[in-house]
């Protein structure tokens, strides 16, 4: 293992994936959730940043990631807004409490 | 400075500009006048019957048994209704245009005639703007600059500027004022459009919406029944003859493919040397397509130039304001149909000229005796109008071309004076109307009184015959009536002497003759075409037949009576003893509306005059253009009738000479003869009408207006009633009895049904439906039951399922190689690729070896 290539990347965003898949699914905390899809998120500008640079040389990645990170931090405005609101009609915010529209 | 074609255009759009503001502002304007009674900034949102009523509580005395008048209660007590500021828009707007034409005028006259030919054509080249390509029909917009524009629209101008002076006093107590100003303005867009069109598609839009503003204009005061009745009588009846104008337009554009005036001209002229051109050799009842398209496109004029068939509108059309009466019904509008067939007059095969000569006869002879009994004084000069548009169709039947467009336009300005001096006097008296009542008014309006005695001198056609001095008519309707004649009795000798003489110059021949009267300056313009014209003439009137006598005799005995009926008119209006003391007590005179009164006498007088003959030689000018003139050395033994001005009136001298025998004192006698019976009011005439049973039926019968209206009353009216009435009991019978029919059978068959296939209503019915029914309910909820057991909410579980589905098609996708070496499975194409993918994903060494070459 001389030098650090892409396929190090790729394992490090897949781990950050999986993290971040488990971080969903475990944590009944809303705010865990929103980490959890953080976490994927950045798994996946990895991903992006590091296939761009090590495949074509291009900036192309690179400015999906920016603006997936500018997505993300809409995403997470909206996601906090709907938690302070399912907080003030449930008076907790343990996702799973929220099963009112179950079929 | 400015093209004198770009003057024209921006002419025409001044007005438009005008109407638009008013459209969008009239009724917000500013008042100028201090308003007494808090009426003026709404006066044009008074509920529809404010005229009526404030007329019952202001003159009661003036309503009783005079349906006909406008009830306007006096002024002196009426709120001010009007916003003049609306007026001096509009004024200045079409005083704006006026001065451009006369800027025009004066550049053109100043031109000679070669170099206007030459100027046209640059300004053509310059300023056209090619529209639209329609098949092989090439549309293209441009000022159609020749001498009868030039000359048409100063006349429109200058005319429609002092009547728009005079609207602002006769109008003034409008509520509607604004509105009035601003249909006035889109008059004027669309009048001055229709002269500078250069193609029958853009004469024909302008056509029509010149028929618009009269539609509106008549019907101004719809409040009255027999105005807005009267609006739609001429907007129908135009419809009709505009249903001609499209027909014939159709076959200009089916077999000449162009519809500018001089295009079409020139392709009807090469078609009509061609033997074999399907225009000429086809028929249509006997006819060939030729005549139809020329009557076709007459037909439009029939009906705006009210002509014989369709002359039934004008006469209702006096219901709209006098100044709409003076402006569109007299001095433009109408004149706009015998403009058309000047125009179209290159089109026209010699059959359809004899349709046109014929048309205007009758309607020239028919409405001159009608106009010599009506009561009405806008009635008589609604028929005199009729008769003067009859002359004008007839000289352009006959061959008159310059004739008839000078008489057009000496009409122009002694009409629209005897409309304005009417409408002062109907204004001055209160809206009354009926000569009955009137009489004696010469002392209470002096100005109108002899202004109005100038223009019946101008249409009476008043002049010292041989001695070429006259005004108005004396040189215009004079000249239609030298054509005719020389078309009636001359004709053959004419053939003959042409054939024999063939080598003969015109110019010659015109040489030899004195120059008659104040025409000597035309002469030397008209000597250079009719040089080229003369020679073959001979060798196409052949062609053509002699007019019968009685179309020359017809005119004749009318221009005895025009003298006599508006001789009569004036004397029951303004001389003798004052009838009605009431009426007469209160009649008074506006300077702002005897001013172009004056303006327009001057006019009038001058527009005809020896000094003056711009008009005429403008006119004659005018001949020369392609459309107007067909080549008279080309037409050999042609299809087309080339009369034009090669049968230029002044060019007859004999017929001239005659002519001063026959016409030249008719304006004596007739206005003698007026003064012998109407002297003394109506008592004379009435014990002649009484003293003879056949005198008091042709009376009745001109009361009557000979029937026509009530004719078509009958029969159009009528027919359609009796259609409705029977396509009502044939829905009553057939339709109704139909619909009754199917209905009874569905309560039959339900009733079956119902009972049978439909809710088992008790053991052994089928039910056959509600079983479909229920089963697809059933079907839906069990599946519903099994679809909604996943969704528990739980958005743990979601996204579980979400991500082990994902991995499992990311192992799919990986493990592709091993799915595909399985026996029995189905192998894609492109195994390749997906090879590729799963071993990039799967193994990350290739992948870095990629990123070692890339480094």
């Amino acid at each position: 293992m001389t030098s650090i290539g892409l396929q190090h990347y790729l394992l490090l965003a897949a781990a950050l994936f999986c993290l971040g898949i488990l971080t969903m699914t475990l944590k009944r905390n809303a705010i865990g959730i929103l980490i959890g899809v953080e976490l994927i998120l950045n798994a996946a500008n990895l991903n992006l940043v590091a296939f761009t640079r090590y495949r074509t040389g291009a900036i192309d990645g690179q400015i999906v990631a920016v603006f997936i990170i500018l997505l993300a931090a809409a995403e997470a405005a909206i996601a906090i807004a709907i938690f302070m609101n399912f907080y003030n009609s449930l008076a907790t915010i343990d996702v799973d409490r929220a099963d009112q529209l179950q079929g | 400075m400015i093209d004198l074609d770009l003057a024209l255009a921006l002419g025409v759009l001044i007005p438009l500009i005008s109407f638009t503001f008013l459209a969008f502002f009239g009724s917000k304007l500013p008042g100028i006048v201090p308003d007494a009674h808090g009426h003026d900034e709404h006066g044009h949102e008074l509920p529809p019957d404010h005229l009526h009523k404030s007329d019952h509580s202001h003159a009661p005395a003036h309503d009783a048994g005079h349906g006909d008048h406008h009830h306007f209660p006096p002024k002196e007590k009426k709120p001010p209704g009007g916003n003049p500021l609306a007026g001096y828009i509009a004024t200045a707007a079409i005083a704006t245009s006026c001065l451009l034409a006369t800027y025009v005028l004066v550049k053109w006259v100043g031109m000679a005639p070669g170099q206007r030919t030459a100027y046209a054509a640059e300004m053509a080249a310059k300023h056209t703007f090619h529209w639209a390509d329609l098949g092989k029909l090439n549309l293209s917009v441009a000022v159609n600059l020749d001498s009868l524009t030039v000359i048409m629209f100063f006349m429109v101008t200058f005319v429609a500027s002092w009547i728009h002076v005079f609207s602002l006093g006769y109008m003034a107590e409008d509520p509607r004022f604004h509105r009035f100003f601003t249909y006035l303005s889109l008059f004027c867009f669309a009048m001055l459009g229709l002269l500078i069109s250069n193609s029958l598609l853009f004469l024909f839009i302008f056509w029509e919406l010149v028929g618009l503003c009269s539609y509106f204009l008549i019907g101004f005061w719809f409040e009255k029944k027999s105005a807005s009745n009267a609006a739609i009588k001429a907007f129908i009846t135009n419809r009709v003859g505009d249903l001609g104008f499209i027909v014939g337009l159709m076959l200009v554009i089916f077999y000449l493919q162009d519809v500018s005036l001089a295009g079409a001209t020139a392709k009807f002229r090469a078609l009509a040397d061609d033997p074999a051109a399907a225009l000429f050799t086809q028929t249509f009842w006997g006819v060939n397509l030729a005549t139809w398209m020329g009557i076709g496109l007459f037909c439009g004029a029939v009906g705006k130039s009210a002509q014989f068939p369709l002359h039934v509108w004008l006469p209702d059309a006096m219901e709209g304001p006098t100044p709409v009466s003076a402006l569109i019904h007299a001095a433009t509008m109408v004149a706009a149909g015998v403009y058309l067939v000047a125009r179209i007059f290159g089109l026209l095969t010699p059959q359809a000229q004899f349709v046109i000569a014929v048309i205007g006869c009758i309607t020239l002879g028919m409405t001159a005796l009608i106009a010599a009994v009506q009561t009405d004084i806008k009635k008589v000069l609604a028929y005199s109008t009729l008769s003067q548009l009859g002359y004008m169709i007839f000289g352009m039947g006959v061959g008159a071309w310059v004739g008839a467009l000078f008489h057009l336009l000496t009409h122009a300005f002694f009409k629209a004076l005897l409309f304005l001096g009417s409408g002062q006097v109907i204004a001055g008296c209160h809206h009354e109307q009926d000569m009955r009542r009137m009489g004696g008014l010469r002392s209470k309006m002096p100005v109108t009184c002899w202004t109005f005695f100038l223009a019946v001198l101008a249409i009476s056609g008043a002049g010292i015959p041989w001695s070429g001095f006259g005004i108005g008519g004396y040189h215009s309707k004079d000249e239609i009536l030298v054509v005719a004649y020389h078309r009636a009795y001359k004709w053959f000798d004419e053939v003959h002497h042409s054939e024999h003489h063939s080598a003969l110059s015109s110019s010659e021949a015109y040489a030899a003759e004195p120059a008659h009267g104040g025409d000597q300056k035309d002469s030397h313009t008209t000597a250079s075409h009719g040089s080229g014209g003369h020679n073959s003439l001979g060798a196409i009137y052949p062609q053509v037949p002699p007019l019968p006598k009685w179309m020359f005799w017809i005119p004749v005995i009318i221009a005895y009576i025009t003298p006599f009926y508006m001789t009569r008119c004036w004397i029951l209006t303004f001389a003798g003893k004052p009838r009605d003391e009431h009426v007469h007590e209160h009649a008074h005179e506006k300077p702002i509306m005897w001013v172009p009164l004056v303006v327009l006498a001057i006019a009038s007088v001058l527009c005809a005059s020896i000094p003056f003959l711009t008009v005429r030689l403008l006119v004659a000018d005018a001949a020369h253009t392609p459309e107007a003139h067909a080549p008279i050395d080309k037409l050999v033994g042609s299809r087309v009738s080339s009369l034009t001005p090669a049968v230029n009136g002044e060019e007859l001298h004999d017929a001239h000479q005659a002519l001063g025998w026959i016409v030249g004192f008719a304006f004596v006698a007739g206005m003698g003869l007026a003064w012998a019976i109407y002297r003394n009011g109506f008592g004379f005439a009435n014990a002649i009408v009484k003293s003879n049973p056949l005198f008091r039926g042709i009376h009745t019968a001109l009361m009557r207006r000979l029937y026509i209206d009530d004719l078509y009353n009958l029969v159009l009216v009528g027919g359609t009633h009796v259609i409705a009435r029977l396509s009502a009991f044939l829905d009553k019978l057939l339709v109704d009895g139909l619909v009754n029919l199917v209905a009874a059978l569905t309560r039959v068959f339900s009733s079956f049904t119902g009972r049978q296939l439909d809710m088992p209503i008790k053991a052994g019915d089928i039910g056959f439906v509600d079983a479909i029914v229920n089963g697809i309910a059933n079907a839906t909820r069990t599946v519903a039951d099994l679809v909604r057991r996943p969704q528990s909410g739980r958005i743990r579980l979601y996204i579980l399922t979400l991500a082990g589905v994902a991995a499992l098609i990311l192992a799919s996708v990986a493990f592709w190689d091993q799915l595909e070496a399985l026996p029995g499975r189905f192998k894609p194409a492109d195994s390749k690729t997906k090879t590729q993918l799963s071993a990039a994903i799967a193994g990350g060494d290739s992948l870095a070896s990629g990123a070692h070459r890339d480094q």
